[in-house]
């Protein structure tokens, strides 16, 4: 890995709702080398998106530092600071002003940094809107003259206005039909090797995950269970969690099918429960043993291939609900 | 195979502020009973309004509708609407995308499947209308169906939320069930699960079901055949394996090669241009803007070839049988 751009140090945020505490993140440790593509997936609850508002300042973290090119940031960012990070979100039809042009959407960044003189501004937005392939006369247009994918490009165009070295992409085309996806990923990956971008990758969705990153780091209930390169952990994954994940992606050939792991879908347990201690994906796994119970789970493996399962080889260790209500 | 839903030559024409915009042109879809038929298409490819239509449930005012939807031998267009009511939620029931949005949430779980139940039969006793609701849980993998039906809909999970979605709308054991994008919303872990789920029913209870997918990869592990809907039209039909294997109009190869690739890191390809504006779309192929392939005969109205199960909708595959 090139040297590190961003470096998360047991990051955590707990959030307090009521008198009840809810620990999104339970320290996580991650490094971005400059240049690179780190994925992050996980479910809905993973923390995944808790991460990325540390990252970006939106969120304070309850422990640990977040560090930009060897500087640690603080909770209240200085504007420079703000520079550095963009960020392109889910839905372009709801984090565009519909009311707002497509000039002014990108331009406030440029306004706000002041990064350009009011006579190069118009000039410099449709330079932007080039960059992601729009048509730079796009700029007077609204939101709702434009397709989704459309949208998507402006949302990254307007991500760029600031010229950051790190861009935290959360679900950047989930939310597109899957031929427009394509050209969304495209012009990511280009743009990253045009510009020498960084990229934090969000998504659930983890056939997205090997066209885009080189490394990816698995999720689930605020810590990482298993993290190494994408060719490494999707040929060969050892956390049952990230088993379970890659089992789940619906393919489309014969080809894909055979890289995807086997799982028993017929023990799975479908629960809410959250446990204090030990692995967090327990109450849900079939192959949880009693050791699984304790202590916080570790990270350990080559530096290539970490995960925290007790029992990634082993059998099943337990019938669900489902197989004794049969077997009655 | 029983024929049960047999649409032939549906039209479909929204009147807008801006004159007529055609969303379905021409459409002819049939589901044999106990089958699994997919329609798969993008966003406006007109998917979701075919089973509007099927089900009943489009505006009478602004919609001009052509054609016959035939339900075991009654046209849905052409009865009294108060049949199409009575068939709704009992003999053709729907799933929608997110069950959250689905359910009401100031209303227990218990008094929204009642009114389902209600539907159903109206002489059951609330005894036996308890006992109803609890085993149609427990057949969605429900452990402890009373807890659920205490429950309103934003204490349960998401996965939760959707079974008891599927416990509904198969409570009535319809011959029809109509899924549209089910599970999108939810984790693909979970996702997973509930197709497991709706799956094994169906087939126990022998209802046949019309999915409705974005996803071409969830389609194939779910449906028997695969109609591939464009601009309001079936392009392309054919029994599940073989469209995957052999898919035969571009637009179908060109959807296909959009998806990314569990077996490989190379970008998926895009599709160039973009989907046709309804309102302003010309007779011939509908595709031929962004077709590789497409020469001046496209212009022509495209007939539909038909062989061994499959059709399509392309002068190309035309000429090449």
């Amino acid at each position: 890995m090139t040297e590190p751009l961003l470096e998360i140090r047991g990051a955590a945020k707990t959030f307090h709702v009521g008198s009840a505490e809810v620990k999104a993140l339970k320290g996580v440790d991650l490094s971005v080398g400059k240049g690179e593509t780190v994925a992050i997936v996980g479910e809905s609850g993973s923390g995944k998106t808790t991460l990325a508002n540390l990252v970006l300042g939106i969120e304070k973290p309850s422990a640990g530092e977040i560090v930009l090119a060897g500087r640690p940031l603080s909770g209240r960012r200085s504007k420079a600071d703000r520079r550095q990070i963009g960020l392109v979100q889910q839905n372009p039809y709801s984090t565009l002003n519909p009311r707002k042009s497509i000039g002014q959407a990108i331009g406030l960044p440029l306004s706000v940094h002041n990064l350009c003189r009011r006579s190069e501004r118009r000039r410099r937005i449709g330079e932007l809107l080039e960059k992601v392939g729009l048509h730079p006369d796009l700029q007077d247009r609204r939101p709702l003259a434009l397709s989704g994918g459309q949208r998507q490009r402006v949302a990254i165009a307007r991500a760029l206005a600031t010229d950051p070295e790190l861009l935290v992409l959360d679900e950047p085309t989930s939310s597109l039909d899957v031929s427009v996806q394509a050209h969304i990923l495209r012009l990511l990956k280009e743009l990253q090797e045009e510009l020498g971008l960084t990229y934090l990758f969000i998504t659930h969705d983890l056939s997205v995950v090997r066209v885009l990153a080189s490394r990816v780091i698995v999720m689930y209930r605020g810590l990482v269970v298993e993290e190494g390169a994408v060719a490494e952990v999707f040929s060969q994954p050892r956390h049952r969690y990230t088993q379970q994940l890659l089992a789940s992606i619906p393919t489309i050939s014969a080809e894909d099918d055979r890289l995807k792991p086997d799982w028993p879908w017929e023990a799975d347990v479908d629960s809410m429960e959250i446990v204090e201690a030990g692995c967090p994906f327990r109450p849900r796994c079939p192959f949880a043993l009693p050791a699984c119970a304790d202590g916080t789970p570790v990270l350990a493996g080559p530096a290539h291939h970490l995960h925290a399962c007790l029992n990634p080889n082993g059998a099943k260790t337990r019938k669900s609900s489902l197989e004794l209500m049969a077997g009655q | 195979m029983h024929e049960l839903l047999h649409i032939s030559n549906l039209n479909l024409t929204f009147e807008t502020h801006d004159g007529p915009v055609h969303v379905l042109h021409g459409v002819d879809l049939s589901v044999g009973a106990g089958e699994r038929v997919a329609l798969v298409g993008e966003s406006g490819s007109g998917k979701s309004v075919t089973a509007r239509a099927i089900m009943g449930l489009l505006p009478d005012r602004r919609v001009r509708i052509a054609g016959r939807i035939g339900f075991e031998g009654a046209d849905i267009l052409r009865e009294p609407p108060a049949r199409t009511k009575a068939r709704r939620g009992r003999d053709i029931t729907m799933i929608f995308q997110d069950p959250m949005a689905a359910l009401n949430p100031v209303f227990k779980i218990r008094q929204q499947f009642t009114a389902v139940l209600d539907r159903v039969d109206r002489r059951l006793t609330g005894q036996e209308a308890e006992e109803h609701m609890r085993a149609a849980l427990r057949d969605v993998s429900i452990v402890d169906p009373g807890r659920v039906l205490d429950s309103y809909s934003f204490q349960l999970s998401g996965g939760l939320n959707q079974r008891v979605m599927i416990a509904m709308a198969l409570a009535s054991r319809p011959k029809l069930l109509i899924a549209d994008e089910p599970g999108t919303a939810l984790d693909v872990t979970v996702q997973q699960q509930t197709l497991n789920i709706m799956g094994n029913l169906s087939q126990a209870y022998g209802t046949a079901i019309l999915f409705i997918s974005h996803n071409l990869g969830v389609v194939r592990k779910f449906a028997d055949r695969v109609c591939v809907m464009y601009a309001g039209r079936i392009v392309e039909s054919a029994p599940t394996d073989a469209l995957f294997a052999d898919p035969r109009h571009p637009y179908t190869r060109a959807l296909l090669a959009s998806v990314p690739r569990l077996s490989s890191d190379r970008l998926p390809e895009p599709i160039e241009g973009s989907v046709p504006d309804l309102s302003k779309l010309a007779e011939g192929c509908p595709f031929r803007p962004r077709c590789q392939l497409s020469r001046p005969e496209c212009d022509a109205p495209v007939p539909m070839r038909r062989d061994a199960g499959r059709s399509v909708a392309c002068i190309h595959e035309a000429s090449a049988a």
